[in-house]
């Protein structure tokens, strides 16, 4: 198996996760959530998450209104949809499964 | 200058070079995702809001450290696409490759259409070799297989995206590569069947772009194989003539380089100006052409750094050197003279011949005599071979009338008066028989300055010439040879006829010695009598 492509899968499984996350909290511009995301040091450039923020909308978990911006071109703010609340529940009894299974089974003796 | 969501930046070359690059890498990640145009949209407009921040009153232009900081901001091309790792396909052995391989059109690597790159990474070729037979092919086939090219370039698609470029170079047959394919075409496919009306429109002002763009790539590299072809033909001929010069200047028997220099121009030194001023212009504008001429045949956008000033400022010496020699030179010539000597002759008949030529050949005719013909005799003499004419006139006087013009040009009317009388032309009257040279002579101290002898003899009508050898080395008529003429109204009567006799009445009688008749013409009435 290929290591760094599970690497990958996994942080991208997880991010979308972080990002609903943040999104959650309220409406948010890209830059918000990145900074969020820098913050916990879950990604370090900035590219990473436009492709993200697109495929989350196109699933219909993400929404947005452009808003006018003083410092360049309009910017896109976002908020969940209810699908996308919904979808971030089950993600998070998921992953607290997940945490708490994975805890358990890869505790040290 | 960029355009980036709707604000335009200024942008230095090289940082230039660079953000487009970023981008295109990006796009490449993309290609083929269903939301491939809004997420370039929203990073193309989140970098022109970095771009923003790093303008202000005083700096208005995107430098190369602005470029480097914002994409550390944003990260690499490969930061974009987590996961979707199918630009990452390592290569893999030509076998493996073969078996997925499909023919489509290569828009990257274009020339024309891309048919000939498609094609060529289809059979694994280097594309300048099909695009060489194509060529010839074309060439042979005159033209026709042009219209081949129209079918194929109709038939293949283009390559567009990601995927399609690797099937185009062959991609690598992995059940990793499969199952993303069907994924990937799976999740287009609903895509498309929503997008499909608009979609076809689209690819129908698609391809008419594609029209277009074909058809200008066509005039701009027919243009500059028309470029090529003539600087390349320029300079490959003028290299060849000056091996040839080298050998000889002007040929075999012609004036060199140094008796043109010296015979021909005001200062010694004049002529090796102007043919360097001549080659000079010559060879910088053949380099300007072939230049220009690879650039628009390959697409290439490269400058050479210099070079077009470089060829201008060669140019402007060329052709000031051109003119410094030219206008020095002409000035020599600006004022002409004629020394003119008469001489008259009562009698009815009069016997004209050229001398044989010693220096050239006899057999050289009016027509055939060379500007550069120049000899030097054993007594330091320059022989001229062309500027010596003859000319006959009609004239009212009732005597034969011999002008000898020697003719020269001077910077002023005195020293060319002085040229002209330097001219050594030698001929000799005998009662009635003119005895001329083909050619005459100069001193080897004085420069030729467009010296010329002409003489021009005046036969009144009714009267004849008799003609001698080699007239036509001096005159224009080929057949004058030994012939004898006669004046009559309106010009030169027949061939063959001596003893001719001309009325003003209109009456003329005409015997022939070769045939042995009379011909007698009144009016409108001709009779021949023949006495056999």
């Amino acid at each position: 198996m290929d290591i760094e492509n599970a690497k990958a899968q996994m942080r991208k499984g997880v991010l979308e996760f972080c990002i609903l996350g943040v999104l959650s909290r309220g409406e948010a511009y890209p830059s918000d959530i990145i900074a969020d995301l820098k913050k916990a040091k879950l990604i370090v450039v900035e590219g990473t998450l436009y492709p993200l923020l697109t495929r989350l909308k196109n699933d219909g978990l993400l929404t947005y209104r452009w808003e006018e911006s003083t410092q360049g071109p309009p910017r896109k703010y976002y908020q969940l949809t209810r699908d996308g609340k919904k979808f971030l529940e089950e993600l998070r009894s998921t992953w607290d499964e997940l945490a708490h299974a994975v805890k358990q089974t890869t505790k040290a003796e | 200058m960029i355009n980036l969501g709707g604000t335009v930046f200024h942008v230095e070359e090289d940082a230039f070079q660079i953000i487009k690059n970023y981008l295109d890498r990006i796009k490449d990640n993309f290609t083929g995702d269903p939301g491939e145009k809004e997420i370039m949209d929203d990073i193309e407009a989140r970098i022109a809001e970095l771009f923003l921040l790093r303008q202000s009153e005083t700096k208005n232009v995107i430098v190369r450290s602005d470029v480097d900081d914002v994409i550390a901001i944003m990260g690499q091309p490969e930061d974009y696409n987590l996961g979707d790792t199918k630009q990452e396909a390592p290569a893999s052995e030509s076998t493996m490759r073969n078996r997925n391989r499909r023919v489509y059109r290569d828009k990257d690597d274009e020339m024309i259409g891309g048919v000939c790159a498609g094609l060529s990474h289809y059979f694994g070729w280097d594309p300048i070799i099909l695009r060489a037979i194509t060529v010839v092919l074309i060439l042979v086939g005159i033209g026709t297989p042009i219209l081949v090219y129209i079918i194929l370039w109709a038939v293949i698609p283009v390559a567009e995206t990601t995927a399609e470029k690797l099937q185009m170079m062959g991609e690598p047959v992995t059940v990793e590569n499969i199952r993303k394919k069907v994924n990937e075409e799976a999740k287009v496919a609903s895509e498309n069947i929503r997008k499909t009306a608009n979609k076809s429109s689209r690819n129908f002002s698609r391809k008419g772009r594609e029209v277009a763009s074909a058809v200008g790539n066509v005039i701009s590299r027919g243009i500059g194989l028309i470029f090529l072809f003539i600087g390349l033909s320029i300079l490959i001929s003028g290299i060849g003539s000056w091996i040839a010069a080298d050998i000889n200047f002007f040929g075999a028997g012609k004036a060199d380089f140094n008796t043109i220099d010296k015979y021909f121009f005001n200062n010694s030194g004049d002529f090796g100006w102007l043919l360097a001023g001549g080659i000079l212009v010559i060879v910088s504008i053949c380099i300007a052409l072939i230049y220009s001429g690879i650039k628009l045949l390959f697409g290439v956008n490269k400058k050479i750094p210099g070079l077009g000033w470089s060829l201008t400022v060669l140019i402007i010496i060329g052709v000031t050197m051109l003119i410094w020699t030219g206008v020095s030179t002409l000035r020599e010539y600006s004022n002409d003279a004629d020394l003119k000597t008469t001489y008259t002759f009562n009698s009815d008949t009069i016997y004209l011949s050229v001398n044989d030529d010693v220096f050239f050949h006899n057999s050289i005719e009016y027509h055939d005599r060379e500007f550069f013909d120049m000899i030097k005799d054993d007594g330091n003499m320059v022989v001229f071979g062309e500027p010596v004419s003859l000319q006959f006139y009609e004239t009212d006087r009732s005597d034969f009338k011999m002008e000898v013009l020697l003719q020269a040009h001077g910077q002023t009317n005195s020293k060319a008066i002085a040229a002209a009388e330097k001219i050594v032309y030698n001929y000799t009257l005998q009662g009635d028989t003119i005895l001329l040279d083909p050619y005459f002579k100069l001193p080897e101290n004085i420069p030729y300055r467009d010296h010329h002898v002409e003489i021009q003899i005046f036969i009144p009508e009714g009267k004849s010439i008799q003609l001698g050898k080699n007239i036509n080395r001096i005159n224009h008529h080929e057949d004058f040879d030994g012939k004898v003429k006669t004046m009559g109204e309106d010009g030169w009567h027949d061939e063959h006829h001596s003893g001719v006799i001309f009325r003003h009445d209109g009456i003329e009688i005409t015997r022939s010695e070769h045939s042995d008749s009379v011909h007698v013409k009144v009016g409108e009435i001709e009779i021949t009598n023949s006495r056999n």
